[in-house]
């Protein structure tokens, strides 16, 4: 019973304390009268209010026992990709999409291979990888520069 | 409206219009047969490239990627015993045991022939009503508006799997997010930290979808490392056409299509619910329940009829409304507002074209999934076999770019990642995702409509309950979430009564 009871009050806390925040933030909007309008604070203080009765019900009866949602080496294994998410975006502002795209493709491939094809060769892995992030890098340039037009980071060192 | 099918099919037939269809439904057939992924994923990661597409085909490629991941989806279930999308969860049951027999084309066909079945007629249907309900909508004022965005928010909660407290707090959260940005009616800035212009055009729904769906998804695959199993033994024959058992189950299967097209239409429910109603109806109604459960046919033609029958249902509230009928209508309205077109009872008067493009698409693809299914039926178990490692990687940079792509910034991105811990999160704690997401796509009309409603009239809030309309809305609402708090309550006394029973 335990696991769940605990995460469930935590989240009653959690939701107790964010909504409590809110109604804070709220009420420090300044308000334009309108003839007839309830005016700007009435639904984020709604949104308050659900969190606040949802929070005080999850702590007052939290659910029953449930599987654990990831062990300690999935949180890490997640982390991990988070970790390389982060990158993404510090290689988009550093050296751009053209540079960043290629090294997070295979940075993901080369992670997902050590999964999918645990019996292969690091080295195998290496240049199988490679190779992809070249190949799908350039298809993925094509497709957003030059077919969509799109605008996309240069990156603070090249821009 | 016969110029504008005219010029619709026009562009339909156009060498783009054919490539987005065909391209569109063969892609949400392979996304939707590989467990875990799903059309979905694929949608979202294409909402930022909306943008830069012509609406219409933008509409084309959508749904034939829906109507597509739909159809996939059975093949997973019956061939690994692993449901490709939600919405096959219950052809597994009797799909799975027919490869186990070894004879998997027969539910394979069965499951193709009834997707088919399901998805033309209900499309067909949603064309019609939709012109019907938008013209008597466009009728109604801010009450109803808003009377109706609170129904549907409220139907996704108390309809929802989960603990409904739970949904209601991701409700209240979502409430809270889209309040974010500037004010609709008064124009002004809110919630802005610090005078931060970043949240003044408040927090897109793009974002907070990469961030939620595709981030999270691939993050949690590799944090799991569940391997799919081998699909490498399997082997499948050429499609049979299932006369003999559409024929003996023809009652079963036109309630499994009423039911699919009933469910649909409900804000929030669409295919995982209306494949789940249709099986445990026609098992409770069969005559011989021994042979459930170990291969019996109606399981999988009930499944697969009510979850495809259930694509049209969900385009009539979002069509003639404004309402999204689930998670992928939540996205057609994102890449709709992305065009700066508005999902209102309107569309269909003001942009009859995008909403016929829809349709005939819809149909369109419909067609071209079953030629590939049952001319391609062999070429299954290779769709399972596709490497993941190089599929995960390319949705990864599709989320990030288009995180990127949805705002034309970095604090777009920077909403994206915080989205992916919040999706994270909202799993660990069991908070269901689409009441969140409804909740935020629905408040800014909500928060529009409620507030112009207490505006416009003399007695404030009780307009809301003198239009009849609106208030059966609220009422509606209201009963279907008590619905959803009495409910596991009367589930619960029900079971301990008939555990006594059992005892005496």
């Amino acid at each position: 019973m335990k696991i769940q009871n605990q995460k469930d009050r935590i989240l009653g806390i959690a939701s107790v304390l964010i909504s409590l925040w809110i109604v804070m933030q709220t009420m420090a909007l300044q308000v334009v009268e309108k003839r007839g309008d309830p005016g700007s604070r009435l639904f984020p203080l709604i949104g308050a209010a659900i969190m606040l009765i949802c929070g005080l019900a999850l702590i007052i009866k939290p659910g029953k026992e449930s599987k654990q949602f990831l062990t300690k080496e999935q949180w890490k294994s997640a982390g991990i990709i988070f970790g390389v998410y982060c990158l993404c975006v510090i290689l988009f502002w550093l050296v751009g999409f053209m540079i960043a795209v290629p090294v997070v493709l295979f940075i993901i491939t080369l992670l997902f291979q050590g999964q999918s094809r645990p019996d292969d060769p690091m080295k195998k892995r290496v240049i199988r990888s490679l190779i992809y992030a070249v190949i799908a890098g350039a298809a993925i340039y094509v497709i957003y520069v030059i077919g969509l037009q799109a605008d996309l980071p240069t990156g603070l060192l090249f821009g | 409206m016969g110029d504008i099918i005219i010029q619709v099919l026009q562009e339909c037939f156009t060498f783009p219009g054919l490539l987005f269809i065909i391209a569109g439904a063969l892609a949400g057939v392979i996304l939707g047969a590989i467990p875990g992924l799903g059309s979905s994923t694929l949608l979202v990661v294409l909402l930022p490239i909306a943008y830069k597409m012509d609406v219409n085909m933008c509409m084309a490629l959508f749904i034939s990627i829906v109507i597509g991941g739909m159809s996939g989806g059975c093949i997973g279930s019956i061939l690994l015993g692993i449901p490709g999308t939600a919405s096959s969860m219950t052809t597994v049951t009797d799909g799975y045991e027919f490869t186990k027999q070894g004879d998997p084309v027969r539910a394979l066909s069965a499951a193709v022939t009834s997707n088919f079945l399901g998805t033309i007629p209900s499309v067909l249907i949603a064309t019609v009503a939709c012109n019907f309900i938008a013209r008597w909508a466009v009728t109604l004022g801010s009450w109803e508006y808003a009377a109706l965005c609170y129904c549907a928010i409220l139907m996704v909660v108390g309809l929802s799997k989960g603990n409904l407290a739970k949904n209601l707090l991701g409700v209240g959260l979502a409430i809270f997010l889209a309040t974010i940005g500037t004010d609709p009616i008064t124009a002004r800035g809110r919630f802005l930290f610090g005078g931060n212009v970043a949240f003044l055009g408040g927090l897109n729904i793009i974002n907070i979808m990469l961030g939620l769906f595709a981030s999270k998804i691939i993050m949690l695959e590799y944090a799991r490392h569940e391997k799919a199993k081998s699909s490498e033994k399997i082997k499948v024959g050429r499609y049979r056409f299932p006369g003999k058992d559409l024929a003996h189950n023809f009652v079963g299967f036109i309630r499994s299509w009423f039911m699919g097209l009933f469910i649909g239409f409900l804000p929030g429910l669409g295919g995982p619910v209306a494949s789940i109603m249709a099986y445990s109806t026609e098992n409770i109604l069969a005559k011989d329940k021994s042979t459930w459960g170990h291969g019996e046919i109606m399981g999988v033609i009930a499944s697969e009829t009510a979850n495809n029958a259930a694509i049209g249902g969900a385009l009539i509230p979002l069509i003639a409304l404004g309402i999204p009928g689930d998670a992928s209508c939540v996205q057609f309205i994102t890449a709709l507002g992305s065009k700066g077109i508005t999902a209102s009872p309107m569309l269909i008067r003001e942009n009859p074209v995008v909403v016929y493009t829809i349709f005939i698409a819809a149909l369109l693809a419909g067609i071209v999934v079953f030629l590939y299914e049952t001319i391609g039926m062999p070429t299954f178990p290779a769709l399972l076999k596709i490497p993941y490692h190089y599929l995960y990687s390319i949705i990864v940079i599709l989320a990030l770019t288009g995180g990127y792509m949805a705002t034309m910034s970095f604090f777009g991105l920077f909403v994206t990642l915080i989205s992916c811990i919040l999706g994270v999160l909202m799993d660990m704690f069991g908070i269901s995702s689409l009441p969140f997401l409804m909740a935020f796509i629905l408040t800014p009309q909500l928060e529009m409509y409620t507030r112009r409603g207490f505006a416009g009239s003399a007695t404030g809030w009780m307009d809301f309950f003198t239009r009849p309309i609106s208030c059966i809305f609220i009422v509606a609402g209201t009963l279907v979430l008590l619905y959803g708090l009495i409910s596991p309550v009367i589930k619960k006394r029900r079971a301990a009564a008939k555990e006594n029973a059992a005892g005496e």
